[in-house]
């Protein structure tokens, strides 16, 4: 169980009683301090009050008797009253509170019938002692004292051993103890009813009160007439109560406000998405209708890219036919050549029309494609000439591929022509690549003749250097030419779709 | 603090209202007492009874008929006056004081339901008033015994006596009449004392003549028996009934006898010379007596009501006679007796 679950009432009187019962427990502490401390002079005084009480219960009492009856003087009255009193102290004397002797100091004599030499209290003894104080028996081990009756001439003696003394300290320390508790449980039960009176009761009523208010209820009064802080409470919680119900009040007005003017957005929402929704469908329609336009067009471009292809071809065959009349001549070479320019603007138009794209090609795929061309039409094999190709895979766009394309065509054609003249075989490397600041650049290089013996034959066929020029022109590019056990020709451009 | 006093006022309006109301029901209540003869201890007790049911609401003249027939000593008188008087209208309640009254009444009312409460009766079973002490009498008969307890009244003169005692019984010497309740008492007293060795007692009986009328007579009797009986007693011991409740009776034993009255009938005796006397305290008799024909009046049923001894008792002691003859009051007599302690011995 934990303290936390404890109610209030509970966890107060869970603090006072280990209070209450320290404090019993330290007044005990000091009980038993103090009882030690005043041991001896508990002994006078328990031997005091012994004699006190027994001379004025008998003796005095008597002898007042007898005075008030004129009988002080009446010898039968006078000893059969001190008899009577001598019989009711040996009775105290047999008894637990301990002895009690008798001496007569007239006549010298104990009159209790005690032996004398039991207690070693001797008439000298008794005669020398002071009076009132407390003797000691060493012998017996015990405590003495002497007291006079003078209208008897008594001396009357109160004997206490020490463990007689002791038993009635402690009983007199357990009556304390037992009264300590018996006041502090009656202080703590009368604690735990003021606090349910005065505090546990009032919380409750607030307990309820705060449990009305939370199921709604409005609470005008709260029976706690009190001034304290409970009482302050309770009007607080009056006044929250009052408050609450007034703003609930309110609250529900400004909701019913507020549902109002959402009816009313809700009502314009939902025109305005209306208006959107047809907005958005008469846009949908326009959309499908360019696409389908754009497909059109797109379908129309394919079949324009097919049909330039096929006349190409055409061109081409037309080209084939003319040269294979003049086989011999020295057009033939021309015609070939035109034919290659031809294949090259053919291929172009025939990857367009099979591209999922009608302005732009794969250059990879259409130079290798081309170069394949170039390797039939210029029987490279058959002269034991290597075309090789480092190709990087870009995507060019249909003016600049067309334009790359012729100028492949021609600068192999030149490479095949005037590298290896003598049918001594050799290579010619492709490559294109794009460079660290997004220029493309394109080389044909070979290991044939150099620049300068071929110079002279180059110049023999101007028509090819006027198209490269042109090519690297149309390009917006540049072209650097040099030899170096063979001939490199670069051309750098940047991709500019405006060509 | 508030409502309690209210409460309380309420409480004793109610109280007085309804006593109002009980007495205002009955038009007057008729009440009466009888008394034996018109010795001390009789007066007495009437006058306190009277006093008492007056201050209990029960006024003469207003809501009570209180009226008193004095038998004067005879017996048939009594019954006489009593006849008379029931022919008029049968009484509430009849209160009778001694025994030859109350024995009177018991005769008139035995066969009506008029209830009977009798006081200064020393031996209503050896009258044959009652069957027996402590308990209802399941008839219409109820009251107070007049007696302290035999053994109370032996040890206590045993105690007394102690220091001057001889080794033999002390005999204590008795002269009374045939009254009942005289002669009954001796012969309880006697039978009590045969279980004590220190006492025992002897007997001079006179016979018993009306009162107050023949009283003189049988007081001659008693000074002409006493030289006679003086030698065999050692104390005397005086009586109950009419002759121990005169004051000449006392006199005549100590005039005529140089033995001493150790146990009184009455207070004057001891006042007198008689060592001591225990007798019931006849203020308190009276109001008792009072009391109860008081229960009677409100309806409680007379029969369901046990005969009792009365409450209270009083003591007087002489210590003149004690110092005279040796004895000596014990400490405790000395205090009951407080007030009524004589000093002067004849």
């Amino acid at each position: 169980m934990r303290v936390g679950n404890f109610s209030v009432e509970g966890k107060i009187i869970l603090v006072i009683i280990p209070f209450i019962l320290s404090i019993i427990f330290a007044l005990s502490l000091l009980d038993s301090h103090a009882m030690k401390r005043l041991y001896s002079s508990s002994i006078a005084t328990y031997l005091d009050h012994l004699l006190d009480m027994y001379i004025d219960e008998y003796p005095r009492h008597l002898q007042e008797l007898l005075e008030k009856n004129g009988l002080d003087e009446a010898e039968s009255f006078v000893e059969s009253y001190q008899t009577r009193a001598l019989q009711r102290m040996e009775e105290i004397s047999e008894g637990e509170k301990g002895k009690l002797l008798v001496y007569d100091f007239a006549h010298n004599t104990f009159l209790t019938n005690v032996e004398e030499a039991e207690y070693k209290i001797s008439p000298e003894d008794v005669s020398s002692k002071i009076v009132g104080e407390v003797h000691f028996s060493e012998r017996r081990k015990e405590f003495y004292m002497i007291k006079t009756f003078h209208p008897w001439s008594w001396k009357i003696i109160a004997i206490a051993s020490g463990e007689e003394l002791r038993v009635e300290l402690q009983r007199l320390r357990a009556r304390n103890i037992i009264f300590s508790i018996a006041i502090g449980i009656v202080f703590i039960i009368l604690m735990a009813y003021a606090i349910r009176k005065l505090v546990i009761t009032p919380l409750r009523t607030l307990e309820d009160t705060a449990k009305a208010i939370q199921t709604g209820s409005l609470i005008r009064h709260i029976e706690i007439h009190t001034k304290d802080e409970l009482g302050v409470l309770a009007r607080t919680i009056e006044k929250m109560s009052e408050t609450i119900t007034k703003q609930k009040h309110e609250l529900k007005e400004i909701n019913s406000s507020l549902e109002e003017k959402v009816k009313d957005q809700n009502r314009d929402l939902i025109t305005t998405n209306e208006e959107l929704r047809e907005e958005n469908n008469k846009r949908v329609h326009v959309e499908r209708d360019l696409q389908k336009s754009l497909h059109e067009k797109e379908n129309l471009i394919r079949e324009i890219h097919h049909r330039v292809k096929n006349n190409l071809a055409q061109l081409y065959s037309l080209v084939d036919l003319e040269r294979d009349e003049k086989k011999n001549s020295a057009c033939s070479e021309s015609y070939q050549k035109l034919q290659n320019r031809i294949d090259a603007m053919g291929l172009v138009h025939s990857q367009l029309y099979q591209a999922k794209s009608i302005h732009h090609i794969q250059t990879g795929q259409y130079l290798v494609e081309l170069l394949s061309l170039l390797r039939r039409s210029l029987h490279t094999d058959a002269r034991g000439i290597m075309i090789e190709e480092e190709i990087q895979d870009i995507v060019l766009h249909i003016d600049i591929i067309q334009t790359l394309g012729l100028l492949v065509t021609e600068l192999i054609t030149n490479a095949v022509k005037h590298a290896f003249p003598k049918e001594e075989g050799g290579t010619i490397w492709v490559v294109l690549h794009r460079g660290n600041n997004n220029e493309l650049m394109v080389e044909v290089r070979d290991n044939g003749l150099g620049y300068s013996e071929k110079e002279h034959t180059a110049t023999g066929d101007g028509i090819g250097e006027i198209i490269i020029s042109a090519m690297v022109e149309q390009l917006d590019g540049r072209m650097e030419r040099y030899t170096d056990n063979g001939t490199t020709i670069q051309i750098r451009f940047s991709e500019e779709e405006d060509l | 603090m508030k409502r309690l006093r209210n409460f309380l006022l309420c409480v004793l309006l109610f109280f007085t209202f309804t006593n109002v109301s009980l007495y205002a029901n009955k038009s007057a209540y008729k009440i009466l007492l009888i008394e034996t003869m018109p010795v001390p201890v009789v007066q007495a007790h009437l006058q306190a009874a009277r006093e008492h049911l007056n201050t209990l609401g029960y006024v003469d003249g207003d809501n009570a008929n209180i009226k008193v027939i004095k038998a004067e000593g005879d017996q048939d008188r009594a019954e006489r006056l009593l006849r008379r008087d029931l022919a008029e209208g049968p009484p509430d309640v009849v209160l009778s004081f001694a025994t030859l009254a109350t024995q009177a009444a018991k005769n008139v009312y035995a066969e009506t339901d008029v209830p009977l409460i009798f006081s200064v009766v020393s031996d209503p079973v050896g009258a044959g008033i009652v069957p027996a002490i402590d308990e209802p009498t399941g008839t219409n008969i109820t009251g107070l015994v007049y007696t302290i307890s035999r053994n109370t009244k032996i040890e206590t003169i045993l105690e007394v006596l102690r220091p001057i005692a001889k080794g033999t019984p002390f005999t204590m010497g008795m002269i009374h009449s045939s009254y009942s309740s005289s002669s009954g008492g001796f012969e309880k007293l006697n039978e009590e004392a045969q279980s004590y060795d220190s006492i025992e007692f002897a007997e001079h009986i006179i016979q018993y003549r009306e009162v107050p009328e023949y009283l003189p007579q049988m007081l001659d009797e008693v000074g002409l028996a006493v030289p006679a009986f003086e030698e065999k007693v050692d104390f005397w011991w005086e009586p109950t009934g009419p002759l121990g409740e005169v004051e000449e009776y006392h006199r005549i034993l100590m005039r005529g006898s140089s033995k001493p009255i150790v146990m009184a009938n009455t207070e004057e005796s001891v006042k007198d010379g008689a060592l001591m006397v225990i007798l019931p305290d006849w203020q308190e008799g009276g109001r008792e007596a009072a009391e109860l024909t008081h229960r009677v009046l409100r309806g409680e049923d007379v029969s369901s009501i046990p005969v009792t001894v009365p409450a209270g008792f009083k003591m007087a002691i002489n210590i003149g006679t004690a110092l005279k003859i040796g004895a000596v009051f014990p400490p405790d007599i000395l205090e009951l007796a407080e007030e009524n302690i004589y000093h002067e011995s004849r």
